[in-house]
């Protein structure tokens, strides 16, 4: 899973943005730290992006900065939840998770039960993976608990939820975004889907 | 010693604490946190050593304030040196003396009179004037860089009018829209606008959109991007 890094230069030609307003976005938090890849050239030492997220990104942040302000954006994009929590009803109603993936895994207090953010994006992420036809039923319970024992402790850091299957067999990994990840022949890598680009969708569905 | 009233810690003299929270803290002398400091306001007038984070709005120093952590304040004044561990958010920064950054260090306004060291300097305007020895920052970013010496009409040189050497600033790299330089030496130096003046040693320049380049500096390769 090699990522294609786009030099500085590059990305400000291929963008249109100064350098003046990249170091700005990245004050506010706009772009994640560990997105700057520092790499001695002959040229002096340059800051590489992985390319697809970082043009995205900038795509987004030049779409939404007219009508919102940089404040609100970083949050938008910022790792850490939002302070948002939902009942399942509502959740269901805004149309966020469908009412067979709640019904997979269901909470005791049914449709009142309140979930808090993390809740919310592992039962979001379950629901893409579910839609996708990448995993299955059972699997998602191995997500839910995946998410739930250990996201908190590496939320920051940005990762990504990666499902990995052998002989049948389906083992759930979440690792930090830029990280890179090998396996043996006779595994497949059914899925890697970053949780940043989740959170994003997701928090534009709740506000 | 200090006496804590409406949760304000105000100390006159020597000592040391535990860290907390404070709605203002005023140091007149020395004194040592050990542990976190958050507070609305600090005022120092001498010495604070703090062996942990500061959080605070105002900073007001005449004196050195050193931080084992890091420091997140919306606002610094200072005459004195400031030494951080770790790394500095602020707004804005006005200073007379040395600021020591270990990590980063952002702000969207930097005024600094005296010396600079760190790692990674982003503000949106930086205004530094060299004054009073050798200042040395790995990276700097911004919108508007300035970087100058301190004029010879400065009241300070009339005070100490010898010790005017090593006044200079090295950086590996240096970007920014609007750059103008003096008595730097520099890797690499990127940029929408840069004007090169006298004393400066460039190995590599790019810009976008002009150059001028003082003929007292030396730009080994430039190029136009």
């Amino acid at each position: 899973m090699d990522q294609e890094l786009i030099s500085k230069k590059d990305l400000l030609e291929l963008t249109g943005i100064s350098y003046g307003q990249l170091y700005r976005w990245k004050r506010k938090n706009l772009v994640p730290e560990q997105w700057f890849i520092r790499k001695s050239t002959f040229t002096g030492q340059e800051t590489f992006f992985p390319k697809e997220q970082m043009l995205a990104r900038i795509d987004k942040i030049k779409n939404m900065k007219d009508d919102l302000s940089l404040d609100v954006l970083a949050d938008m994009f910022s790792p850490n939840p939002a302070d948002a929590s939902m009942t399942v009803a509502e959740l269901i109603e805004r149309n966020i998770v469908s009412r067979t993936t709640v019904q997979f895994y269901p909470l005791p207090q049914g449709d009142e039960a309140i979930c808090s953010f993390d809740r919310i994006l592992s039962l979001y992420v379950a629901e893409k993976l579910l839609q996708s036809g990448e995993m299955g039923r059972d699997e998602g319970t191995m997500l839910l608990d995946v998410m739930e024992k250990h996201y908190r402790s590496m939320e920051s850091k940005g990762c990504d939820v990666v499902l990995i299957r052998k002989m049948g067999i389906s083992s759930f990994l979440l690792i930090t975004g830029t990280s890179e990840l090998a396996c043996e022949p006779g595994t497949k890598l059914v899925v890697r889907l970053p949780l940043s680009a989740c959170l994003e969708e997701l928090k534009m569905k709740l506000f | 010693m200090s006496t804590s009233k409406a949760n304000n810690l105000s100390v006159t003299g020597n000592g040391s604490a535990s860290g907390g929270t404070y709605d203002r803290a005023k140091i007149d002398g020395e004194y040592s946190v050990q542990g976190d400091l958050t507070c609305e306001r600090l005022s120092v007038m001498g010495n604070l050593d703090i062996e942990g984070s500061l959080k605070t709005e105002r900073i007001n120093l005449c004196g050195e304030l050193k931080v084992l952590g890091d420091v997140a304040a919306q606002s610094l004044k200072a005459a004195g040196s400031i030494k951080v561990g770790g790394n500095y958010t602020a707004e804005t920064l006005s200073i007379y003396g040395e600021l020591a950054v270990e990590g980063s260090c952002e702000a969207e306004r930097l005024d600094l009179r005296g010396v600079i060291a760190g790692d990674m300097l982003n503000a949106g305007t930086i205004d530094i004037r060299l004054f009073f020895g050798e200042s040395k920052l790995k990276e700097i970013g911004g919108e508007t860089i300035a970087v100058r010496r301190a004029g010879m009409l400065d009241w300070r040189r009339l005070v100490k009018p010898f010790l005017t050497g090593g006044e200079a600033l090295s950086a590996e790299t240096i970007e920014g829209d609007n750059i103008y330089l003096e008595h730097t030496k520099a890797a690499a130096v990127r940029g929408t606008n840069v004007r090169i003046g006298p004393g400066c040693e460039i190995d590599w320049l790019e810009y976008r959109n002009e150059y001028r380049a003082d003929p007292r500096s030396s730009v080994k390769h430039f190029a136009k991007i």
